[in-house]
């Protein structure tokens, strides 16, 4: 197994990161960051439409509750959570266009002063399992749900099956 | 060298030039087709990155359209369609409402099979759920 497969998600973005973030900033120098090759590219979009596609259905299961599960604990959660077995399905993984996809964990990040933050970790499944992890801002909701405020990628990498 | 040497010479000579003129300019299309398609891949790119800024700022200036997902995803394809500066030419850029009605595809396309696509979800953006009238 490759190493990079072990290794943590960054949880702060590195300056090459921050400044890909920026908007700021040209395309030239973001350039490097960004995956060059067209396969890749279709890998990071459908990555990154499943990330969206996922936040919709943390919103909404209700969210809040959920915020801690990693791949070994859904179920746990579930029942913890109150959550109803299609809405859990819906929340461990998804489909976008062709590929389908699994959800590898919600991790709760230390509460900031810019609120509530989790980080949301994807992987493609079939041929091509790449990974994919991004920085999720929430704010809490009526009836204990939360609000997306903000969502940037932390990083894209490939993974052998 | 008698002149039969010299006129086999002088074809074999000019041959050679004409194959290195062609190959010269097989290479100069290359290069400028692929340079044409990085400049495509970083205009999408640009694209991209723009529609997290573009959304924050057209929800500062307003209020967001509605608590139910489904109704948002009109307000984003319209600000998506009005906001997000415009293409050079020979990139070609395109939005419409996914099968499930809950989010906007985005599709750009250009020459040398450049193709990218994502889904914008207004719930990724905070347009909806149950602050979203806040």
């Amino acid at each position: 197994m490759p190493a990079a497969q072990q290794a943590p998600w960054p949880s702060e973005p590195s300056p090459a990161q921050a400044a890909q973030d920026d908007p700021g900033v040209c395309p030239a120098h973001r350039r490097g960051r960004r995956p060059a090759a067209a396969a890749e590219q279709q890998l990071e979009d459908t990555l990154a439409s499943a990330a969206q596609q996922q936040l919709a259905a943390l919103q909404r299961a209700g969210g809040g509750c959920l915020l801690a599960v990693d791949r070994m604990a859904w179920e746990q959660a579930a029942l913890s959570c109150g959550i109803a077995e299609p809405v859990l399905a819906a929340l461990q993984q998804g489909q976008v266009g062709s590929s389908p996809y699994r959800v590898l964990a919600y991790r709760l990040r230390p509460a900031t002063a810019a609120g509530t933050t989790a980080e949301l970790e994807l992987q493609l499944s079939g041929e091509r399992p790449w990974r994919a992890a991004y920085r999720v801002q929430l704010a809490p909701a009526a009836g204990g749900s939360v609000q997306i405020t903000a969502l940037q990628e932390l990083g894209l990498r490939g993974a052998r099956a | 060298m008698n002149l039969i040497e010299v006129i086999v010479a002088a074809s074999v000579f000019l041959g050679a030039c004409s194959g290195a003129a062609q190959m010269g300019a097989s290479s100069a299309a290359a290069m400028t087709s692929s340079r044409a398609r990085t400049e495509a891949l970083e205009q999408i790119e640009a694209q991209l990155l723009a529609v997290g800024p573009l959304i924050a700022a057209a929800r500062a200036e307003g209020p967001a359209p509605s608590s139910s997902c489904r109704t948002a995803v009109p307000w984003l394809q319209a600000q998506l369609e009005t906001g997000l500066p415009p293409l050079a030419p020979g990139v070609q850029r395109a939005f419409s409402v996914d099968p499930t009605g809950e989010q906007v595809q985005i599709a750009f396309s250009a020459e040398g099979g450049v193709r990218r696509q994502r889904l914008l979800n207004p719930a990724a953006y905070g347009l909806c759920g149950a602050s979203a009238a806040d």
